[in-house]
């Protein structure tokens, strides 16, 4: 029984990192290609050092810009329930708010799917 | 092997089981087997007739089979067997005499054919010997020296009782003898001895003739034949002979057969043999033709020493049998095809992915290996791509699935979904295999990435493989490419804690194959 609760967890924790990933995707839908691309790059140095705290400063600063957004709120709350966070959960969350930056089509590029 | 094979096979074979008595087959008791299995190899030496023949002829004139052409078969052989080197006119003789063998009576009963198989034995001169008395002189010799202090084989014994004991054996007369009525080890040696166990003198044996004649009505023939199921080209090289041995009798023999052609064949080219690797060879060749997945399941490798002097030892019984999980996943032709395979994954070492994969060993680290050896050498067309990827598939999906409960569901179906769920991994980690191919197109850039990629998958490193490969992807950013690689490498490789490495792993070849002219598949799907 004991397996099939955690299975059951692992399948919820995914569904959260989804959500958050097209979230971030569409947070940031309007931002310029450069801006991106330079944040992306900032949070992935951050999640390779293990720096819980640069990376979620970076993000809450990221995200600040974009209080129009309703989904702005939402998404701080999570964050704010789940820090701080094991380094592997950590590795999970910080992988899906990057790959949902990411993920915003280009502007001088293919569309995404 | 499909679901309506297997039944289908089931079924024919239980309605043959059904229908003929006579029809040769396994008791389930692998020394009698042996014998069944010693009794085929006795009859194809020499009367040439297969498997199949002699079950055809076993089941259309049993009588003439048992009561005339076995115990004339046998004689001559084992007579035959007996001649060294000096005896080669003698063996010439013999050889003349199986020649010249005469089709069995017609329309007689059991008693009386082989009354007529006796006097023609007998009236053939080279196969009696005369010394204290007159007997044909029948213990296995030379390389089947392991059955030695049977009553039949008694220098006391003239032909008269030696014609009694076998027609005892045949079931033709009542058995007087109590030697012959309990088995113990003057039968076989692997059973106990009254030196091993005192009170047996008091006891006799366990095991009488009556119960060996209740498991099969020939089971007292397949006392003498044992020996014949042993594999003796084996015992120059290594000491000892081997039996190989399954619950079915065609795969058993069919695996025999080419067991004793590789080793013929290994010894004439002077091979240094790997026992376990030819026996698998057989294997492999014969479930491809019988397609018997349930065998796979119990198979031996039995293992005897010829005996030195009066010293009579069983060697070794090794389990060579495959847990359920991997008998599924080698059946499937493809799968099968893919990991058999001899990979480098060093200057002088080469692995069989297919030994690994049987030994329960780490497949993916077959592969790592395997890649870093090509980058090693700076020669990457030399990785197996598809090989590789089947392999990264088989061990992601048996690492995620190793929790499987027996009797569970997916146990007892035999594993199908898991072989589908290879079957889609390997389609997926294709086709993004040939999408990250298509993204790196530029040799100098390649070297770059795969380099500091495969370095972070030695140090299992998940952070520095995942930043690496998005940094890329940035680069990349407008590329079609890169959204799908994106999903992939999050639903893939980031939540999955199990088996992440194979997926990068795949992606790692994918960007090795660009431009070496071997992204020889397009995905299935």
């Amino acid at each position: 029984m004991l397996r099939k609760n955690q299975k059951i967890e692992v399948e919820e924790m995914k569904r959260k990192y989804w959500q958050i990933m097209d979230e971030m995707q569409n947070i940031f839908r309007d931002t310029s290609d450069n801006y991106r691309q330079k944040l992306v790059y900032n949070l992935l140095n951050a999640v390779k050092g293990n720096n819980q705290k640069e990376f979620f400063w970076m993000v809450l600063r990221a995200l600040n810009t974009r209080l129009d957004k309703p989904e702005v709120t939402r998404l701080s709350e999570e964050i704010g329930r789940m820090y701080p966070l094991s380094s592997s959960e950590f590795e999970k969350l910080a992988y899906s708010v990057i790959m949902g930056i990411m993920s915003v089509k280009s502007k001088g590029g293919d569309k995404n799917e | 092997m499909s679901k309506s094979k297997v039944e289908e096979h089931l079924n024919q074979k239980s309605d043959e089981s059904s229908n003929n008595p006579n029809k040769l087959q396994f008791t389930g008791n692998w020394f009698i087997d042996a014998g069944i299995l010693g009794f085929v190899n006795l009859m194809e030496e020499v009367y040439g007739w297969d498997l199949k023949e002699l079950q055809k002829e076993s089941e259309k004139r049993a009588k003439a089979v048992y009561y005339w052409y076995f115990p004339i078969g046998y004689i001559c052989h084992v007579v035959r067997e007996r001649q060294t080197k000096e005896g080669l006119e003698k063996r010439e003789q013999i050889d003349s005499i199986i020649s010249e063998i005469p089709e069995a009576p017609q329309t007689m009963n059991e008693k009386d054919i082989f009354e007529r198989a006796w006097e023609w034995i007998i009236n053939n001169e080279p196969l009696i010997e005369e010394k204290e008395v007159k007997r044909i002189k029948m213990s296995w010799a030379g390389r089947y020296r392991i059955l030695t202090n049977f009553p039949l084989f008694q220098p006391r014994y003239d032909l008269k009782r030696q014609k009694d004991i076998f027609m005892s054996l045949l079931g033709l007369k009542e058995i007087e003898d109590e030697i012959l009525r309990y088995i113990d080890k003057a039968t076989s040696k692997f059973l106990p001895s009254a030196s091993d166990f005192p009170n047996i003198s008091f006891t006799k044996s366990c095991i009488t003739m009556e119960d060996l004649f209740s498991l099969n009505s020939k089971a007292p023939i397949f006392i003498l034949t044992y020996p014949l199921a042993f594999i003796s080209e084996t015992l120059d090289l290594f000491g000892y002979q081997i039996m190989f041995y399954s619950n079915e009798l065609a795969f058993t023999y069919n695996v025999s057969k080419r067991l004793k052609l590789y080793l013929k064949k290994a010894s004439e080219r002077d091979y240094k043999v790997d026992i376990f690797r030819v026996t698998w060879n057989s294997i492999i060749d014969s479930v491809t033709e019988l397609e018997s997945l349930w065998s796979l399941e119990s198979m031996y490798l039995i293992k005897i020493k010829p005996p030195k002097g009066l010293r009579q030892d069983l060697d070794e019984v090794e389990y060579i049998g495959i847990p359920k999980l991997q008998a599924s996943i080698l059946v499937e032709d493809p799968i099968r095809e893919a990991l058999n395979n001899s990979v480098l994954i060093n200057k002088d070492l080469r692995v069989w992915v297919l030994e690994e994969f049987i030994k329960n060993k780490s497949l993916y680290d077959v592969v790592l290996k395997h890649v870093s050896y090509c980058l090693r050498e700076k020669n990457e067309r030399n990785i197996q791509r598809k090989m590789s990827l089947y392999a990264l598939a088989i061990d992601a999906k048996i690492k995620e699935n190793n929790e499987i409960e027996l009797f569970s569901n997916r146990f007892l179906e035999g594993f199908r979904s898991l072989v589908n769920e290879i079957k889609d991994c390997y389609s997926i980690i294709n086709l993004y295999a040939i999408n990250i191919s298509r993204l790196f197109d530029n040799e100098e850039e390649r070297r770059q990435i795969y380099y500091s990629l495969i370095s972070a998958l030695k140090k299992k490193n998940r952070i520095a493989f995942v930043n690496i490969l998005l940094k890329k992807f940035l680069e990349k950013a407008g590329n079609k490419e890169v959204s799908r690689l994106n999903r992939f490498v999050f639903e893939n490789i980031i939540p999955n804690d199990i088996s992440w490495e194979n997926y990068a792993l795949a992606l790692v070849i994918g960007i090795l194959s660009f431009g070496g002219g071997y992204v020889e598949e397009e995905p299935e799907d």
